[in-house]
């Protein structure tokens, strides 16, 4: 680890240098045909590299293509022009984990089973141990509500199920879209601190959208700042802190005066 | 709310209904005896469950009440899977849609009553084209509810599975089957009413035992009083079948429901 101390904005594209690059977008350009045959253009000509390990965050009014982006990223929108290149291939089913802007959670199956989900569709995931579920419960304090039904939880628990069932089989990559949106203030630090922790055990690759700057400059190596039709990246931002990032951190001047600037960004 | 009150209102709409029919056998009880009308033509309560009691004990009834509920539980069944088969086929696979969809719309506008001729004349009069002709009333309700359900599942379940990587059979068990319990039920609502018709009419075109058949000999020998016991009895089937979809359904949804 070379970058404890980035104290200024240092330029975009050397970030992805401290990473070898897992990921490279290339003029990445995409058209919704509505029903009535007008077109909408939700991302033009989109470039991006995402180092191995690095969490990414990208913030944006409304509408203006981050979602699609991440369907892209994740393979489940191949429709597009442009290139999204991986040094080495996601093998599917395995490589990328999801966190959908809703829990999409299955009814019938309990908690426990939600999470193990993607495990039990893999072939042998012995490499993973056996309490493995349990553990990640534990993590979001959640482990009480093992045999619960998601209709029997309220909505942060059932996004905070949707994020372990996506840790669950231990991806290379985490993509979450919103994933912190439904949860109330507490249950969201106690989360962030969580995914820090997961990311300093891991050194997984993390790629979220969220509408909040203060999560994205509290998570994030980089922060993508995105533009409306046609989406566009209006910027990319380093952010200023070290990987050491705790509560204190939020107190910090940099974090404040970063934050207030991708704010500025966004208006 | 407490349980007693729970109870209360579970209770209220049973004995309200309850009571008409009470009223309805009344009525039914008080024209057979003061209308001057022959009992051969309208039998009073009284000498039906006479009837009914004697006719069982001698044998006569039970053959054919096993006959016809038979039929229609293994035509329902056969149905459902069927319904239920092409249905998770339809939504994933489209050419076999666009294929079978049209032999069935045909099938389903055809009269039934018109078609169990040729059924009956095709696969005899044994229970094999009863099971048919019921099979082929059932599984369509139950198609058409399936798909409905599964064509509206949200689209972050379809990504969910892609993402897992979760494909073809393994999907359609995991994912589109729990999903869609539901509509299964819908659509045998419809489909049981539907079976119990179906089987009557295979039985009066052609057969060699069940209610329907029971009911079409006596109609031959002008016995009104075994007429209106078939009728009672498969009034009650259907009345049984329907109440136990209802609580299959419940059962299904609490279980498969969001
Ligand atoms: N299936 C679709 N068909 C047509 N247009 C679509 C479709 N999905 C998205 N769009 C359009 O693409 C644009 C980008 O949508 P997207 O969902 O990526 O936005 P977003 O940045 O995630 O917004 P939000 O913050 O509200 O979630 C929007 O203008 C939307 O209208
Ligand atoms: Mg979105």
């Amino acid at each position: 680890m070379t970058h404890h101390t980035h104290e200024d904005t240092a330029p975009p594209e050397a970030a992805a240098t401290d990473h070898r690059r897992l990921l490279e977008i290339r003029g990445v350009s995409k058209e919704y045909v509505s029903v009535k045959g007008a077109s909408v253009r939700a991302l033009d000509d989109v470039n991006l590299d995402i180092g191995d390990g690095e969490i990414i965050a990208i913030i944006g009014p409304s509408g203006c293509g981050k979602s699609t982006l991440l369907r892209m990223v994740a393979g489940l929108d191949t429709d597009y022009e442009g290139t999204i290149e991986w040094t080495r291939a996601p093998r599917p089913g395995r490589d990328i984990g999801f966190v959908f802007q809703e829990p999409a959670l299955l009814p019938w199956r309990t908690v426990a089973r939600n999470v193990s989900l993607g495990i039990e569709v893999q072939k042998d995931r012995s490499d993973l141990p056996t309490d493995r579920v349990d553990q990640l419960l534990e993590l979001v304090g959640l482990r009480d509500f093992a045999k619960s039904y998601p209709k029997e939880l309220s909505g942060g628990m059932r996004q905070r199920v949707a994020i372990v069932r996506a840790l669950a089989y231990d991806p290379r990559i985490l993509l979450m879209d919103e994933p912190f949106g439904a949860l109330d203030a507490i249950t969201r630090d106690k989360l962030h601190d969580d995914i820090l922790r997961i990311w300093a055990a891991t050194r997984k690759t993390i790629v979220f959208v969220t509408h909040s700057v203060e999560e994205a400059a509290y998570l994030a190596d980089r922060v993508v700042v995105m533009s409306p039709r046609p989406g566009r990246l209006r910027s990319v931002h380093q952010v200023p802190l070290d990987r050491n990032r705790d509560a204190a951190t939020r107190q910090l001047p940099v974090f404040a005066e970063f934050a207030g600037m991708l704010r500025g960004e966004l208006a | 709310m407490s349980s007693t009150t729970e109870r209360r209102d579970r209770a209220l709409p049973l004995l309200v209904g309850a009571a008409s029919l009470a009223g309805g056998v009344g009525l039914w009880w008080a024209l057979a005896a003061f209308s001057g009308l022959p009992s051969y033509v309208l039998p009073s309560p009284g000498q039906l469950v006479t009837r009914a009691v004697s006719l069982w004990q001698a044998g006569g009834l039970s053959i054919h009440l096993q006959q016809t509920l038979a039929e229609v539980l293994q035509g329902v069944a056969l149905g459902s899977v069927i319904g239920i088969a092409l249905a998770v086929l339809f939504v994933r696979v489209g050419w076999i849609e666009r294929l079978l969809m049209p032999i069935i719309v045909v099938i389903q506008v055809t009269p039934k009553i018109s078609i169990a001729p040729l059924i009956v004349l095709w696969l005899g009069l044994g229970i094999g084209s009863k099971i048919t002709l019921i099979t082929l009333v059932t599984f369509y309700p139950v198609l058409i509810n399936m798909v409905g359900k599964l064509r509206g599942m949200p689209s972050t379940m379809h990504d969910l599975a892609d993402v897992l990587n979760i494909r073809r059979g393994r999907r359609a068990l995991l994912i589109d089957l729990p999903y869609s319990l539901p509509a299964l039920a819908a659509g045998l609502r419809v489909g049981v009413l539907q079976a119990v018709t179906a089987a009557v009419i295979g039985e009066f075109i052609g057969a060699q035992a069940g209610l329907g058949y029971l009911e079409k000999q006596a109609q031959d020998n002008d016995d009104i009083q075994v007429v209106m016991i078939c009728l009672i009895l498969l009034s009650a089937i259907g009345w049984a079948l329907y109440t136990l979809v209802g609580l299959i359904e419940r059962k299904l949804t609490e279980r498969f429901g969001g």
